[in-house]
């Protein structure tokens, strides 16, 4: 958690460099040095945004997991806006693996949506956690709302190696549809296109926390405002 | 703790001896998960499709609507006059209070199932007695998760201006491995398949079940609080 | 727990010192100090969004203050001990009974849940003391507000707690109901019981206690032995001191009370 502690500070800047930089060096990397992949074409350059974006929201809801503990344990107001932010930025990029997803699998497998073990763990993990937006936003600022909200944090993320279990298995007694797992790409990948996904990689954690860094200032610069108005109030 | 059993059991006792009176709770969730089974058989065509591989489906869906019909009930009961407050406000340690609408619920969901089964065995024109066991042991697994994980969500929904709308939203999406897990299970049973031969649903299921109570057991001290 | 507040515990049933509570941007209580010694009862007075309600929650154990401290029964309410439970009884607003059970048997869950040996007989017992005997196997839905809250009073005495807290209990009776209750709350106090009760009703309030304090915004503004007050005096002396604080405050667009 010390990233985030420090970038709020003087490290802010020195993040947004390093994250700027990075997406730079990742988008020349996808679009220019990347050799096109022979059988799919250019479609499959989206491959650079997706893996990477749901590599970040995996991040994201473990950290949401992680606050969430800590917050229970502790009760510092900190990790329930950690679990907040990470939360959010999480469900973020599970947005664009939902969305980077089918415009891949059109003209790949033929189909916009196939119920595939990853594919279908994503979409679950996308409404768990909308969900959990949804309940902090149902309840109003205080500790019952961080109280509530660490709970679901907690059970969202221990049960993610079910519904994974789950939905491979799930899979597994209908015939495959054609699918191409990570590690097939992986695997007989190009050099090139390996190094480009690790570019890429790097250049969205490094965004994963500056947008959180971002969020959790944000947050804390709303707290220390009703704390001002408070303060007011009590002044009498 | 025989203390603590005679508290649970004081729980369990309310919640049915109530029940026994208005008998609202009971016909509400019977009557829903008919109703949910015939729009289902309304839109599929059995002449087509095999029973055994629609039908576990459908059933479940029918246990989980009528089952969160439950669940929303079961802590309305506990709002209506302020009760909840009541509880707390015993010396009695929080758990129990969790362990006690547990069982009440899940005593409530397998009462329904019973009365279900027969129908859905007409209905679908599926012969379940000869696979009568295991299918008892896969709907008890299947139930037990969904009550542990039901009862924690809608204590904690319970509080909330929405919850009868929050509730399934919570819920849902969390139970996708019993789902997944249940459907799969009971079709199998009913093709025939011994459970021997499926225990990694089986083991799923279970471990669900135990981390989902132990969660449970470790979080509500902090949604009862007020 | 020191060896120097010892000997105060067995005299003091409640001890109160700098109490705060915030919920977000507002403020319930604002440093409440006071201490009772066993067998007081202290009525507050106040207008509503005082924070009364949230100090009686912060005593009985079911919210927790931000700062300050606060023992009942010579247990700390931050810690939450089970057996401090046992000394305090409840009566709120709400009548925390279920409404589809009968009186007795709403009793005799609360009996079981408190531990009590022989629930049934406790039950029957403590309806009999309210006086209701008759109707004691009817549910609680067909019963009369004043009615629901005899039960109420029986169900928070159960336990023959030491330390009584009522919220509001006036609100919502009959004249009848009131005095009924009225009489109900002077045998409950002379049994060696400590008693703390928020009201709106100045007459019954004065009538019924040794010690009379006004809340308002938070904050003990008035805090009196009651046989120093006379009741016309007193109707005065309240609008006084909370007159006294509204310029302060005037402003617009103030806290949302």
């Amino acid at each position: 958690m010390n990233e985030e502690t420090t970038q709020e500070g003087e490290g802010g800047p020195v993040l947004l460099w390093i994250t700027a930089l990075a997406l730079l060096a990742a988008m020349v990397a996808i679009f220019i040095y990347v050799p096109t992949e022979k059988t799919e074409g250019p479609v499959q350059r989206i491959m650079y945004f997706h893996i990477p974006s749901a590599w970040v929201s995996f991040l994201a809801f473990f950290v949401v997991f992680l606050s969430s503990i800590l917050f229970l344990w502790k009760k510092e107001r900190e990790w329930d806006i950690y679990a907040q932010a990470s939360a959010e930025v999480g469900v973020l990029f599970c947005t664009l693996v939902l969305i980077t997803g089918p415009i891949w699998a059109r003209p790949i497998w033929g189909a916009w949506w196939v119920w595939d073990a990853r594919l279908t763990l994503t979409l679950v993990l996308w409404l768990i956690y909308i969900a959990y937006l949804m309940l902090r936003a149902q309840t109003d600022a205080g500790s019952m709302r961080a109280r509530y909200a660490a709970v679901l944090g907690i059970a969202g993320f221990l049960d993610i190696p079910l519904i994974h279990f789950s939905v491979l298995w799930w899979r597994a007694f209908h015939p495959l549809p054609k699918v191409i797992t990570t590690e097939g790409l992986g695997k007989g990948m190009d050099p090139a296109m390996l190094a480009t996904l690790f570019i890429s990689l790097g250049a969205f954690t490094f965004l994963y926390f500056l947008m959180m860094g971002q969020r959790v200032r944000q947050e804390k610069i709303r707290d220390d405002i009703d704390r001002l108005k408070k303060d007011v109030l009590d002044s009498d | 703790m025989r203390q603590y059993l005679t508290q649970v059991a004081a729980i369990v006792w309310k919640d049915l001896a109530t029940e026994l009176k208005t008998r609202e709770l009971f016909s509400a969730m019977f009557v829903f998960s008919v109703l949910v089974i015939l729009i289902f058989i309304f839109s599929i065509n059995l002449s087509i499709v095999k029973a055994t591989e629609v039908g576990p489906g459908v059933l479940w869906v029918a246990f989980l609507f009528a089952g969160t019909l439950g669940l929303n009930r079961s802590f309305m009961l506990e709002k209506e006059n302020g009760c909840l407050q009541g509880l707390i406000l015993t010396p009695a340690d929080r758990t129990t209070i969790y362990f006690g609408k547990f069982i009440s619920n899940l005593t409530f969901l397998l009462i329904m199932e019973a009365f279900i089964l027969p129908l859905f065995m007409v209905f679908f024109n599926v012969d379940i007695l000869p696979h009568l066991g295991p299918l008892l042991v896969v709907i008890l697994l299947g139930t037990v998760g969904f009550c542990a994980l039901g009862t924690l969500l809608s204590s904690l929904a319970s509080n909330l201006k929405t919850r009868e709308v929050m509730l399934p939203i919570l819920l849902y999406p969390l139970m996708v491995p019993v789902i997944i897990g249940s459907v799969r299970m009971t079709g199998q049973v009913l093709e025939g398949v011994a459970l021997s031969s499926m225990m990694n649903w089986v083991g799923l299921t279970l471990c669900f079940d135990v981390i989902f109570i132990g969660v449970s057991i470790m979080t509500i001290d902090h949604i009862l609080e007020e | 727990m020191t060896d120097a507040t010892q000997p105060a515990d067995s005299q003091v049933a409640i001890e109160v010192q700098k109490l705060h509570k915030s919920f977000g941007v507002q403020t319930a209580l604002r440093g409440i100090t006071f201490s009772l010694r066993k067998g007081e009862f202290l009525t507050i007075f106040g207008p509503n969004g005082a924070g009364k309600t949230t100090l009686l929650k912060i005593l009985a154990g079911l919210a927790r203050p931000t700062r300050g401290t606060a023992r009942v029964a010579g247990y700390d309410v931050l810690e939450g001990d089970p057996a401090m439970k046992r000394e305090i009884g409840v009566i709120a607003h709400a009548s925390c009974l279920y409404a589809d059970l009968s009186a007795v048997e709403n009793l005799i869950f609360y009996a079981k849940m408190y531990g009590l040996e022989q629930p049934e007989e406790q039950a029957v017992r403590a309806i009999e003391k309210v006086g209701l005997k008759a109707r004691m196997h009817d549910r609680v839905r067909t019963f009369s507000r004043g009615m629901q809250q005899r039960v109420s009073i029986a169900r928070a005495v159960l336990h023959n707690p030491s330390v009584l807290f009522l919220d509001e209990p006036f609100t919502g009776l009959d004249p009848q109901g009131a005095n009924n209750l009225k009489q109900t709350l002077r045998e409950l106090h002379t049994e060696k019981r400590t008693v703390l009760m928020t009201t709106h009703d100045i007459a019954c309030g004065l009538e019924l206690s040794d010690k009379v304090a006004v809340q308002s915004k938070g904050r003990f503004v008035l805090y009196e032995d009651a046989k120093n007050l006379e009741k016309h005096r007193f109707e005065d002396l309240y609008f006084e001191v909370l007159s006294d604080r509204l310029p302060e405050n005037s402003v617009p667009g103030g806290p949302g009370r």
